[in-house]
């Protein structure tokens, strides 16, 4: 009897439980955001990695500027700026922004969050190869130069690794903590895990008084298990709504959407295959058609790409038609197109696009895996067609970098293996201009040389889908997914 | 005599039970000896050593003066061409899906004896009085009385020279009982085995041996010619046995 | 005083410690021998780790020579697997497992709260589905106790439909309807007992499926000996003579229960998504493609050792429960007589899957139809359209030959390595079958994938390394208690040597419950398959597979029930249809 009863109490000792840690629940009465975004942190928060994104997304903490549509920095706890030469500028700050742990924000606190920022190792993205050095002239003014001559380095200041952090978030050099160390509207009290986290309202903030008392912030992987808890009123903000799950949302949910800088794009292998003949890429170029892949596959939650920059990026730079060489005839030639599920509308668009170039000819092949196992293969060229989603304004709100990145020879991310010494020196020269009109002309420009050898085609510019419940208001709608939760936010409970 | 089957020292342990201490047997051919004790005496792991189905902690166990160890089938083969069991259960030691005339004739398959099986599956059924036909049919067919006839049946298809028998008829209803030990009786004495009774049972011993070894609790406590023992038993545990015996002569057909 | 009454010893038996010896040998070269596999993953992928965890780190953006030479002089990568794997061991001796590569913190705070957690999930489901599964024979017990059972009775049928439903459906459909629909359970968290509910049901009620399928066979089989009718003719209640063969077929099926749970531990990565459960399944998944090598050691590590523990447990737990039963000639497996019923029942479910199969056939599954997109079942579209326009009754058709002809063909291989290795393998020790058990499968996965490379080939040898293991488990168990029974040792005694007593004894007894078991997991076959498609493993991304299927269009189960619904059912009436069929018909 006793040998029974130890065998049954062993499975029961495991549904003993082990829960992790609950974030608070909101008393009634109170008026908290509850928001669930659409990654876990990696690194607890650390500013020098993508955990950053959610620092600004919660509201946590800010950069010196922020980028308007079209990706020109406009003021944040910066005032104004100027730049002294074509390495160096000089900008001012607000006077009257505090640390979430009571320190004033001054030149100096500034000056040792970017420098810590540019001594961090590996470096941050945004400051790879610029060799900043940050100084504090006077109380409220900080002096920023640059190894070489960069017309980026007021824009650079956007990127969410930037963010600025009271002295006492570098305790550690090596992990900023900003738990308590941010200048944002809501002060972060407490990080479960990479579960949860939670944050009061700051009273102190310079942009007025948050409009809530304090969010209650989930970090939810699953876009489905996201969009259930809204539905279920389990959460009043949810970022990264899944296009198949609009049509579910209820009366009590609508949708937040915001054009993108983000290309969904197929790069065509020009440096061997099937489409390392120019003639075949212009036939795979006519065959491709946006359309139904906008209206279908994403349910006209998205745009069809004029070219691979949005219409707000270029602003009132002038497009230019590109012109392909002739379409040859495919004649059953056999590609492999590869993309990749991390994107949930990735798959059913690159089945349509195969469609379209079997249609035209082609015999394809899909092959859909996971990046992570991809990404070896993409990088050596094994494929013939790549159907992937882009960035084109990344941290610094310039269209150049990501031309530089994705279409010249030394370029990190060339899936398309383009190498045109035309395409290069046109981007080298793009790089040097300082006038942010003319560089958007000049990428416009590249655009279409690029465009003309048929290395990729553009499909579709994606939107970014905020879910909310009836009566919120003032959810962030930034093209750069950078605010989520603002000063303004609102449950309207 | 020179024994045939011998036992020397024979002791085995079960973590903290001692099974059997210093068990001495010897048994010389045509000879019937039993051995007795109550439930727990170690009576089942003498026959499970004896039969080289486990290996003891210490003594030794010899065929003809050849020494036994558990083996492989390979290597126990001559030993298990000489010495057979009749086991206790004849509900269980059957398997269900075979039929009764293939499963007598198994140990002539495995033991590589020559000749036709067929014939001496019919001869070994007739000898233990059942119908030659029964080879077709399955063991759940048959009564507890008969697939106990079956088992003798199948321990002397080899021709053995020792027939062990483990409780041969506990299992048995009263009546059956005196007819399975009469055949007993007959066959080792027809074909001139050395008998081995391994029973609590003292009637089917008197009836049956002619020497008797008594254990209790891993001990042999008392052994000698059977009329001696039961006629003067000079242990407790002897006397005990022989008080709780039923006589048999009253249940003679 | 028990005595184990197996193949008969052949030498003196040493004193305990050593005897003990090769056993400790064994585990400890089982835990040594995954960290090594695991540490050497970036080294048989392929992939340079400082690249994947950058990018772990930072998705967009694409790193520079200089960028990965900081990460790595950061990470002190090792110079070979073996150096690394030393210095993990090395470290664990000490109880340090070492830093995460991405996120630069201990692997202790983030796996070991991570295994609590999944202890909780995977026990509590383990003991729902043994519990459900009890229910569901609970008709076939009373049945048995009065003699009439026939067959494996509708607990097997029932089990055989609920054993092939995937979880991962189930749990997006509990959500959308406790969750979401009536508001009555949390939709994801897990912060207190009430979000164990819905992950619990979704990964207990197909298991219980499974387990009930072996407990009516486990029932049938018991209902044939011979104390039942003793016991009846007696007089004794029914149910006492219930309860008593209850207890007596659960024995078989607690080591299923044990490698179910040790298993859920570290696969059920999809349903903890679902959920957003942190638990050690989504973990070492994620851990595993970022190549954050000390994060997968550890928890890999971890969960074998649970593996090895729990599996030597089972064996025990099989021996504590039936007792000295185990040890005296006490069982004579009976042979079950299956009712005329079941079969034709199975005839019945077999042609109409047949009949949509062919329906499917003759028409065209990759004919794409934007306009059409999720379009409701009508004359055009019988089961409507998916998300792609496709038709779902064509790729239901086309489909079912690859899914069901793979499912088969592994299914059948898993049952000829598991009978055999269960049949031969050391009776009483945890030994390959619980560590590979206790691997997540898409640890496995990767591991094949980067030595194989992607494909169906590759896939099918990722699901064959795990598929054999509750079949070598379920032989094993059958095996201790046929060579316990008296015509075993009766053959021994007349000669028969270990082939002809496997040939002739072991196997009729443990071939059909086997077979009927691994009937029951031909559909786990494919979605097995499914669930490593996103690593490359499996049919091609157009594939109208079934499990590929429901893994790519689980997301649209509210919007459109009939694409979801379409392979769903397929696989649901083929696990009825394998539940039902019986090898060994009545004589």
């Amino acid at each position: 009897m006793n040998r029974r009863t130890a065998l049954l109490a062993v499975p029961v000792l495991f549904a003993g439980g082990c829960f992790a840690g609950g974030g608070g629940t909101a008393e009634s009465g109170s008026d908290r955001l509850r928001v669930a975004l659409n990654f876990p942190p990696v690194a607890a928060l650390s500013p020098w990695t993508d955990d950053a994104l959610l620092l600004t997304r919660m509201g946590a903490a800010e950069t010196l500027v922020t980028f308007d549509d079209s990706g020109a920095a406009e003021p944040q706890l910066a005032q104004s700026w100027e730049f002294t030469d074509d390495r160096t500028a000089l900008v001012e700050l607000r006077d009257d922004v505090v640390f979430h742990d009571g320190t004033p924000m001054d030149a100096e606190a500034v000056a040792g969050s970017l420098n810590a920022a540019a001594g961090a190792d590996p470096g941050v993205r945004v400051l790879r190869d610029v060799g900043l050095v940050a100084t504090a002239v006077d109380e409220d003014t900080v002096q920023l130069q640059a190894a070489q001559a960069d017309p980026l380095l007021v824009q650079r200041l956007g990127a969410p690794s930037l963010v600025v952090l009271s002295p006492d978030a570098y305790a550690d050099p090596t992990a900023p903590d900003p738990v308590g160390h941010g200048t944002g509207p809501y002060e972060i009290t407490e990080l479960q895990g990479a579960q949860s986290a939670t944050l009061d309202a700051a009273a102190d903030h310079w942009g007025g008084t948050p409009a809530a008392d304090g969010v209650d912030v989930r970090f939810v992987d699953d876009a489905d298990a996201r969009t259930s808890s809204l539905r279920a009123g389990e959460v009043d903000v949810v970022q990264g709504v899944p296009i198949a799950a609009l049509a579910t949302l209820g009366d009590d949910q609508r949708v937040v959407t915001t054009a993108l800088p983000r290309v969904t794009a197929l790069q065509l292998n020009t440096a061997g295959g099937v489409f390392a003949d120019a003639g075949l890429r212009a036939a795979a170029v006519a065959a491709v058609d946006a359309e139904p892949v906008v209206d279908g596959v994403f349910e006209g939650q998205a745009d069809v790409a004029p070219g691979l920059l949005t219409d707000d990026t270029l602003g009132a730079a002038a497009r230019s038609t590109p012109t392909l060489p002739t379409a040859a005839d495919p004649a059953g030639a056999s590609i492999r197109l590869a993309t990749y599920d991390d994107r949930p509308e990735l798959p059913e668009a690159a089945a349509v696009l195969a469609e379209q170039l079997r249609a035209a000819g082609f015999t394809v092949e899909v092959v859909v895996q996971t990046y992570a196992t991809l990404e070896p293969d993409l990088l050596a060229g094994a494929f013939d067609a790549v159907l992937g989603s882009r960035l084109t304004l990344l941290d610094t709100g310039d269209p150049v970098g990501y031309l530089q990145t994705d279409y010249t020879c030394d370029g990190g991310y060339n899936l398309a293996r383009l190498c045109d010494p035309d395409v290069d020196a046109a981007v080298t020269a793009a790089a040097a201009l300082t006038d942010p009109r003319e560089r958007r002309q000049a990428a416009a420009d590249i655009e279409a040389q690029v465009l003309s050898t048929g290395a990729v085609v553009p499909v579709l510019h994606e939107q970014s889908r905020t879910g909310v419940t009836q009566g919120v208001q003032g959810v962030g709608e930034d093209p750069f997914e950078r605010q989520v939760v603002t000063v303004a936010t609102t449950a309207g409970r | 005599m020179t024994p045939l089957l011998q036992a020397e020292g024979l002791t085995r342990r079960y973590r903290d039970v001692t099974a059997l201490d210093d068990v001495s047997l010897r048994l010389g051919a045509g000879e019937r000896v039993a051995v007795v004790g109550e439930s727990g005496s170690g009576k089942s792991t003498l026959a499970r050593l004896l039969l080289a189905l486990d290996t003891p902690d210490a003594g030794t166990v010899a065929l003809d003066g050849r020494p036994v160890r558990p083996g492989s089938a390979r290597s126990l083969r001559w030993f298990r061409r000489r010495v057979q069991t009749v086991p206790q259960d004849p509900g269980r030691s059957f398997n269900p899906r075979m039929r009764v005339g293939q499963a007598v004739a198994e140990p002539l398959a495995c033991l590589r004896v020559h000749g036709d099986h067929t014939a001496r599956v019919a001869e070994l059924l007739v000898a233990v009085g059942l119908e030659p036909d029964a080879a077709t049919r399955w063991p759940h067919e048959f009564s507890g009385g008969q697939r106990q006839r079956l088992a003798i049946a199948r321990a002397l298809a080899p021709r053995p020279d020792v027939l062990l028998a483990d409780e041969p008829v506990s299992a048995l209803d009263v009546v059956v009982r005196l007819q399975v030990v009469e055949l007993l009786a007959q066959v080792s004495a027809a074909e001139g085995l050395a008998l081995l009774v391994v029973s609590h049972d003292l009637g089917v011993v008197q009836h049956l041996c002619d020497r008797v070894l008594v254990l209790e609790a891993g001990r042999v406590v008392e052994q000698g010619p059977v009329p001696q023992v039961f006629g003067a038993p000079a242990h407790p545990v002897t006397a005990g046995l022989l008080d709780a015996v039923p006589t048999l002569e009253a249940v003679a057909p | 005083m028990t005595v184990a009454l197996g193949a008969p010893t052949a030498r003196r038996p040493a004193p305990a410690v050593l005897r003990r010896l090769p056993r400790v040998a064994g585990v400890l070269g089982a835990l040594v021998g995954t960290a090594l596999l695991v540490g050497a993953l970036p080294w048989l992928s392929g992939v340079d780790p400082a690249r994947s965890v950058l990018r772990a780190r930072e998705e967009e953006g694409a790193p520079d020579a200089a960028a990965l030479d900081a990460v790595r002089t950061q990470l002190d990568l090792p110079t070979n697997p073996v150096a690394g794997t030393l210095g993990f061991l090395g470290r664990l001796l000490t109880g340090d497992l070492g830093t995460s590569w991405v996120s630069r913190t201990p692997v202790v705070d983030t796996v070991l709260p991570a295994l609590g957690i999944s202890l909780t999930v995977a026990g509590t489901a383990s003991l729902v589905a043994l519990v459900l599964a009890g229910l569901l024979t609970v008709p076939a017990l009373l049945r048995a106790a009065d003699g009439r059972l026939r067959g494996g009775g509708v607990g097997a049928a029932v089990g055989g439909a609920l054993s092939a439903l995937p979880e991962f459906v189930l749990a997006v459909l509990l959500v959308a309807v406790f969750a979401v629909g009536w508001g009555l359970l949390p939709t994801t968290g897990f912060t207190g007992p009430e979000h164990l509910v819905l992950p619990v049901l979704a990964l207990g009620v197909p298991a219980a499926g499974v387990l009930a399928r072996l407990l009516a066979g486990a029932v049938a089989a018991t209902a044939g000996e011979s104390w039942v009718g003793t016991w009846r003719s007696a007089g004794v209640r029914r149910t006492t003579v219930a309860a008593a063969l209850g207890r007596r077929a659960v024995g078989v099926v607690v080591p299923q229960v044990l490698l179910l749970l040790v298993g859920t531990l570290g696969a059920a990565a999809v349903v903890e998504a679902v959920f957003d459960i942190p638990g050690l399944g989504g973990i070492a998944l994620g851990a595993a493609l970022a190549q954050d090598v000390p994060v997968v050691q550890a928890a890999v590590v971890l969960l074998v050792a649970i593996g090895l523990l729990v599996g030597g447990g089972g064996v025990l737990a099989h021996r504590l429960l039936l007792g000295p039963a185990l040890t005296g000639s006490g069982f004579t497996p009976e042979t079950a007589a299956a009712g005329r019923r079941p079969q034709r029942a199975a005839l019945a479910v077999a042609t109409v899957l047949v009949v949509a199969v062919v329906a499917g056939l003759l028409r065209d599954p990759d004919a794409q139809d934007v306009g059409q997109r999720l379009a409701a079942p009508s004359w055009a579209h019988p089961f409507g359209a998916d998300p792609l326009g496709r038709d779902v009754l064509a790729r239901f058709g086309h489909g079912a030959l690859v899914s069901v002809g793979l499912a088969v063909l592994l299914a059948a291989l898993a049952l000829v390595v598991g009978v055999a290795v269960g049949l031969l393998g050391c009776g009483d020790r945890a030994g390959v079958a619980d560590v590979l058990n206790a691997l997540p499968a898409v640890v496995t996965g990767i591991v094949v994938a980067a030595v194989a490379g992607p494909g169906l080939l590759s896939a099918c040898v990722a699901v064959s390394l795990v598929a054999w293991i509750p079949l070598a488990v379920h032989t094993r168990t059958l095996a201790a208690e046929a060579r316990a029974s008296g015509f075993h040792v009766a053959a021994l005694t007349g000669g028969a040597g270990r082939w002809h007593v496997l040939r002739r004894h072991l196997l009729p007894v443990v071939g059909p419950p086997v077979v009927r078991h691994a009937l029951v997991r031909v559909p786990h076959a494919s979605l097995a398959l499914a669930g490593l498609s996103f690593l490359g493993l499996g049919a091609g991304a157009e594939s109208p597979e079934w499990g590929r299927a429901l893994a790519e269009t689980t997301g649209y189960l509210e919007r459109a029930p009939w694409v979801v619904a379409a392979p769903a059912l397929g696989l649901v009436l083929l696990g009825v249809v394998a539940a039902l069929a019986d090898p060994a018909p009545e004589r």
